[in-house]
């Protein structure tokens, strides 16, 4: 998955959140190595302080841990992951369910329409 | 220790003041942006930084020394001109700057010039200004300094050279070095750095974090700068 | 740092006159080579002799005005244009900068009178014309002090004292007009080359001056009349109107050179 960043949020935010989908989608899988962060930077073309301000925001949520010498992991904690997935599922549901509002549906409605068109 | 201090700042040419009572510091481990339009005294604070110019007022101390042979050992400075000799060959010049520069790698700027396709045996003479450029900016970027100035560093380059040279500024990237990038191509840099510093007219009228603008106004700093500039 | 300052000013000029140092060593064998046969020389060899003769006169006058002409435009190049970025962002101070241009100056000032002096020799075919110059001194100088008195040797003394100083004055101008001008916003090369002009008139009105009293101290000249007996007195007299003119010859040049100095260090005003 590239990394793309648009203007509207402080990029550390916006690597924040793709982070959490790279773990979500299974690119990130649980217990692996990160690159250290200068690498991770240069990949994501963004400046080191900001990438470690997301990393260390992402190890205060729980998400990736650090051991000393060894480098930063990807947590291992299952439960965590999938609360994640979980977490990132509501949100899409709320973008749906309110881009659906726009159109004039209501909850109901919308939830028709996706029945619809899943064929069930 | 900042990696650089300047107090008072003052430079006119003339009638003409370029730079008004400019005051800030700079930490080390920050890529900088220096935005504004043609004329607004970046390049003026600059070549002050370097060396080039002298200041009527004020001064201006890297690593806690005032500018001379000592900050010319620890500073890095691309200008926007081809400053380089047309009968030297690349390897000639990067012999040069090895005479010269104790913190210069030679070995980086031979690879670096591999990756950019550049042959290190033609004569700047015959090669293009993209590629002198190119070249140009080899040379700084081999150095080990404390403080890089960038004067429009992606300016005439293609897109594919502009990402490389954004990738070797990241990749440079040390906690006890700065870099200050002066440029029009905001979009394009945005992500890289870690501050910004508008100056119109000679001053400095914004030096903030790039994630604190975005906090504060909810859009990217290119688009503030196109408000704080509007013609 | 000077060292590799000079070894990078020599560097950047020294094709220059390696052509020109070819071109006059080629020049004076080929006519050499053809004065040789002068007695069996056709028409045709002796027009040729001359051209070749021309060619080598020519280049002789040229490598002459070369050392300066490189030396001027070498300076300008290199601290006052856009090469300026480079050389005074160099981690060393300006003063080693302008030394080792006035250094790399006597250096091609030396070489060339060395390749001329050898030149010379294979042109008029007297090939160790050098050696027996430094064999004879001795007589040459007793029949000089027997011909124009014991006054000749200070005098010459002295030539040849300006002749050595002669780079340092011309260069010590210029120095301090490109200085100058490069206060200027507008119109450095402009500015310095009026400058230039400004110094050498000051400087010449100061040595006529500086002439004048001299004379009018010694005992050449006592209430405006000309007194002098005979010629070699009239020698003594002017090698010491010229002790005097040394003066000016010598300090004002280093003024110059240290004023520049100062104004490139503090004012420096690149474009």
């Amino acid at each position: 998955m590239p990394w793309v960043f648009d203007d509207s949020t402080p990029i550390y935010q916006q690597i924040i959140e793709q982070v959490k989908l790279r773990i979500a989608i299974g690119e990130y899988r649980a217990g692996d190595k990160l690159l250290p962060v200068r690498e991770l930077a240069s990949e994501a073309e963004v400046n080191p302080n900001t990438m470690q301000k997301a990393l260390a925001e992402l190890e205060r949520d729980g998400l990736l841990y650090s051991q000393r010498t060894a480098g930063r992991f990807i947590t291992e904690n299952q439960n965590s992951i999938e609360g994640l997935k979980t977490s990132l599922a509501v949100e899409r549901a709320k973008a749906y369910l309110s881009r659906m509002e726009m159109l004039g549906y209501d909850n109901r409605g919308a939830l028709e329409e996706l029945r619809k068109f899943i064929g069930g | 220790m900042s990696i650089a201090v300047c107090r008072n700042l003052t430079k006119r040419y003339g009638h003409i003041t370029a730079l008004k009572n400019i005051n800030l510091e700079i930490e080390g481990g920050k890529i900088i942006g220096l935005l504004g339009p043609n004329g607004s005294g970046k390049t003026t604070l600059i070549k002050l930084m370097s060396g080039i110019l002298t200041p009527d007022e004020g001064d201006a101390l890297i690593c806690d020394e005032k500018i001379g042979v000592n900050t010319k050992k620890i500073v890095s400075y691309l200008p926007e001109r081809t400053y380089l000799n047309d009968w030297m060959r690349a390897k000639d010049i990067i012999n040069m700057f090895s005479d010269f520069y104790r913190d210069f790698k030679a070995d980086t700027a031979y690879e670096m010039l591999k990756k950019l396709n550049i042959n290190a045996d033609d004569r700047l003479k015959t090669m293009s200004k993209g590629t002198r450029e190119k070249v140009q900016l080899v040379l700084v970027m081999s150095r080990e300094a404390k403080l890089y100035l960038l004067d429009e560093p992606i300016g005439g380059v293609d897109p594919a050279a502009r990402d490389y040279i954004l990738k070797t500024i990241l990749n440079n990237y040390s906690e006890d070095a700065s870099v200050i990038i002066s440029t029009h191509l905001i979009s394009d840099i945005e992500p890289v750095l870690d501050d910004v510093i508008f100056i119109k007219e000679g001053n400095m009228v914004l030096h903030s974090t790039v994630d604190e603008i975005r906090e504060k106004n909810n859009k990217s700093v290119d688009a503030l700068f196109r408000e704080v500039f509007a013609c | 740092m000077l060292g590799k300052a000079i070894k990078y000013d020599i560097l950047a000029q020294y094709k220059s006159f390696c052509v020109v140092y070819a071109g006059i060593i080629i020049s004076s064998i080929f006519f050499r080579i053809l004065d040789s046969f002068s007695d069996n020389l056709g028409r045709v060899g002796k027009v040729m002799s001359s051209v070749i003769g021309s060619i080598f006169t020519i280049l002789v006058i040229a490598s002459i005005f070369m050392v300066f002409i490189l030396a001027v435009t070498r300076f300008y190049k290199n601290l006052m244009r856009d090469e300026g970025y480079l050389t005074h962002t160099l981690p060393m101070p300006t003063w080693q900068l302008i030394l080792s241009k006035l250094i790399t100056a006597y250096i091609f000032t030396i070489a060339t009178i060395i390749i001329l002096g050898f030149a010379f020799g294979i042109f008029s075919g007297e090939y160790l014309w050098l050696f027996e110059l430094i064999e004879q001194s001795s007589y040459i100088k007793s029949e000089m002090i027997a011909e124009a008195g014991p006054g000749i040797i200070p005098l010459i003394r002295i030539g040849l004292i300006y002749a050595v100083l002669a780079p340092f004055t011309f260069l010590s101008q210029v120095y301090f007009s490109f200085s100058i001008g490069n206060l200027s916003n507008k119109n450095k090369l402009g500015f310095s080359i009026l400058t230039y002009f400004g110094v050498n008139c000051v400087n010449q009105i100061l040595g006529f001056i500086f002439i004048s009293i001299g004379a009018f101290n010694s005992n050449l000249i006592t209430n405006s009349v000309y007194t002098a007996t005979d010629d070699k007195a009239v020698l003594s007299e002017l090698s010491s109107i010229f002790n005097g003119y040394m003066i000016l010859f010598l300090l004002v040049p280093i003024a110059l050179y240290i004023l520049a100095n100062y104004i490139f260090t503090k004012k420096l005003n690149l474009e």
